[in-house]
């Protein structure tokens, strides 16, 4: 293939005005559209498209299934919705991603639960204080915040309609395609963006309230084997 | 030939096969389910009755009138400065890695639950504070605060010493049977009992003498934290954790490697949006034609000025200026109106006024 069968993109022309400097420079960058050729800067119209066709943009149409999730209560703005739904892999992370709110999510959904699965003890247990630590480690425990957990909680919630990421291949099924992990991955961020902007104890609750009794209900599928 | 077309009949048919092949193939179940430490022997009543959880390999716990005629356990007690409410036979599990102990309880679940609050406050922390430092940075602070050899060296200055005399030998040297419970306890009698040569170092899959007693080290400074929850509170073990863990100066500048850095000021400044393009400029320079030059160097974006540095030739004097720039940006760290640090979510009254990290840029 020739390389003038390869240039159909567009010329895009910014002129350049500095406040303190009477000069104006005017700076043309081509911006390519097609197949990807190295070294050239690829059209943002057709190269921040998501595997579904969809535009990276903050709209409602984008952002409405995390804002009705989390109501007044647990609001967050909307550009933070917008990079919880996007994922490291998206037009090479050049747009705000998730990544340090997922860490965020993550480390306090394990604390969390850590507090929850040992908060009662039996009388023959080795419990200290009435907590039983015995139940740390074991499948469920470690499983209740868990990428398949938090994965299909997101896919039942239907809070992954909407994500900005890129699959090798989006043929395959859920947990192949590498969907699953990128969903549990926006749950951590969709916690963690909570946690900054309500704090520590609001983010708990929205644990308990939103979250904790369907987790208990996937994990405990999944540990006995009854997951699909 | 008649060979040959048979021989490329079912080439077609593989061919036509993978053609055909509807898209959407049958999931396959990649994930791995976490299964149970199985030497622990753990017996439930149903798998979601989190109370009815127990270790079967072991048999009691510590009696708190043992733990009280152990002198170490009790000076490691005051040492620390934990709170009475704080059990000493607590203390002593926190220090017990052993899984054969004539059943006694260890520190597994303590661990456990140590580890994952300590690594909720130091993330909390480091995000909170140094929002923008890039992921393997960020990573890098983690471990220098709550990795093994931070907690080694925090385990061995609070004044834990291991337990290394063998049962045959306490009885020899008549030791006093309680003195053990306040000592670490990580090696099995067998390997006590060994002869060892001095000067030769077992080594067995990486892992060295000192390495299992850091980790053991670690492992008990976790239980502490683990206990300190269970006994006093998330309040008290939050402020134990400021105190001994998050109280450590890291040097975060010095945890940084570039090896593209202009490249990474450029695309940075492209995630960042800004409309002008980055400009390198020579500020002032002295000496060109001697043999000791120094040129100034400036990296700018329109009018603004990143960063700046001196070096001995106009390539040194630009990558330093490029790195300061962006050195700048990474170590950024927001402060409130009045000039002070920031709160972080699990503080009372808590409001953000910070900024959350966007995510490193690829190059």
């Amino acid at each position: 293939m020739y390389i003038r069968q390869l240039v159909t993109g567009t010329f895009r022309t910014v002129k350049l005005t500095p406040k303190l400097s009477p000069l104006t420079t005017t700076r043309s960058i081509y911006l390519h559209k097609g197949p990807r050729v190295a070294g050239l800067k690829r059209d943002p119209q057709e190269a921040l498209v998501n595997s579904q066709g969809l535009k990276y943009e903050l709209t409602d149409d984008n952002i409405k299934h995390i804002k009705t999730y989390l109501g007044d209560k647990y609001s967050i703005p909307d550009d933070i919705v917008l990079q919880v739904l996007t994922h490291k892999s998206f037009g090479n992370g050049i747009k705000p991603y998730n990544e340090k709110l997922a860490a965020m999510g993550s480390k306090l959904l394990s604390f969390y639960l850590a507090k929850h699965v040992t908060k009662s003890a039996n009388k023959d247990s080795f419990a200290i204080n009435g907590r039983n630590l015995d139940v740390l480690g074991s499948p469920i425990s470690r499983e209740l915040g868990g990428l398949f957990t938090l994965g299909v909680f997101a896919k039942q919630q239907g809070l992954n309609q909407v994500m900005f990421w890129t699959t090798r291949n989006a043929n395959l099924g859920f947990e192949s395609s590498g969907e699953l992990r990128i969903s549990a991955q926006m749950m951590y961020a969709l916690i963690g963006a909570v946690n900054f902007y309500h704090g520590k104890e609001v983010a708990e609750l929205f644990i308990q309230e939103r979250l904790i009794d369907q987790l208990e209900k996937i994990t405990v599928d999944l540990v006995s084997g009854k997951a699909e | 030939m008649l060979r040959s077309v048979i021989r490329a009949a079912p080439r077609v048919n593989v061919l036509r096969a993978a053609i055909c092949r509807p898209q959407i193939l049958t999931t396959v179940r990649t994930y791995q389910v976490a299964t149970a430490k199985t030497v622990l022997k753990t017996s439930y009543d149903s798998v979601e009755d989190y109370s009815s959880y127990k270790h079967n390999l072991f048999t009691h716990r510590l009696p708190e009138s043992s733990a009280e005629q152990s002198a170490p356990l009790v000076a490691l007690h005051s040492r620390l400065n934990l709170p009475s409410t704080f059990a000493l036979s607590t203390l002593s599990q926190c220090l017990n890695l052993l899984f054969k102990d004539d059943g006694l309880a260890n520190n597994f679940g303590l661990n456990t639950l140590g580890k994952t609050m300590l690594s909720y406050y130091v993330t909390e922390y480091l995000l909170i504070h140094y929002p923008r430092l890039p992921m393997s940075v960020h990573n890098a602070a983690v471990d220098s605060l709550m990795g093994t050899s931070a907690l080694y060296e925090i385990g061995k200055s609070w004044g834990i010493t291991v337990d290394t005399t063998s049962k045959l030998d306490k009885f020899l040297g008549e030791e006093n049977e309680f003195l053990k419970y306040g000592k670490l306890r990580y090696i099995s009698d067998a390997e006590k009992e060994k002869v060892k040569e001095t000067g030769v170092e077992e080594l067995v899959d990486g892992v060295t003498e000192h390495s299992r007693e850091a980790e053991a080290y670690a492992s008990a400074v976790r239980a502490i934290i683990g206990g300190l929850y269970t006994h006093s509170g998330e309040d008290t073990a939050k402020k134990f954790i400021e105190d001994h863990i998050l109280s450590r100066k890291i040097p975060l500048d010095q945890m940084f490697q570039f090896s593209k850095p202009s490249a990474e000021l450029v695309r940075l400044c492209d995630k960042l949006g800004f409309d002008q393009p980055i400009s390198i400029r020579l500020m002032a320079e002295t000496g060109r034609a001697s043999s000791h030059p120094q040129y100034l160097t400036g990296v700018f974006v329109g009018t603004e000025k990143l960063g700046e540095a001196i070096g001995s030739s106009l390539n040194e004097s630009k990558t330093r200026a490029v790195i300061n720039a962006l050195l700048a940006y990474y170590l950024y760290s927001p402060i409130n109106a009045q000039g002070d640090k920031i709160k972080v979510p699990s503080e009372t009254n808590y409001k953000f006024e910070g900024i959350i990290g966007i995510g490193d840029v690829a190059i």
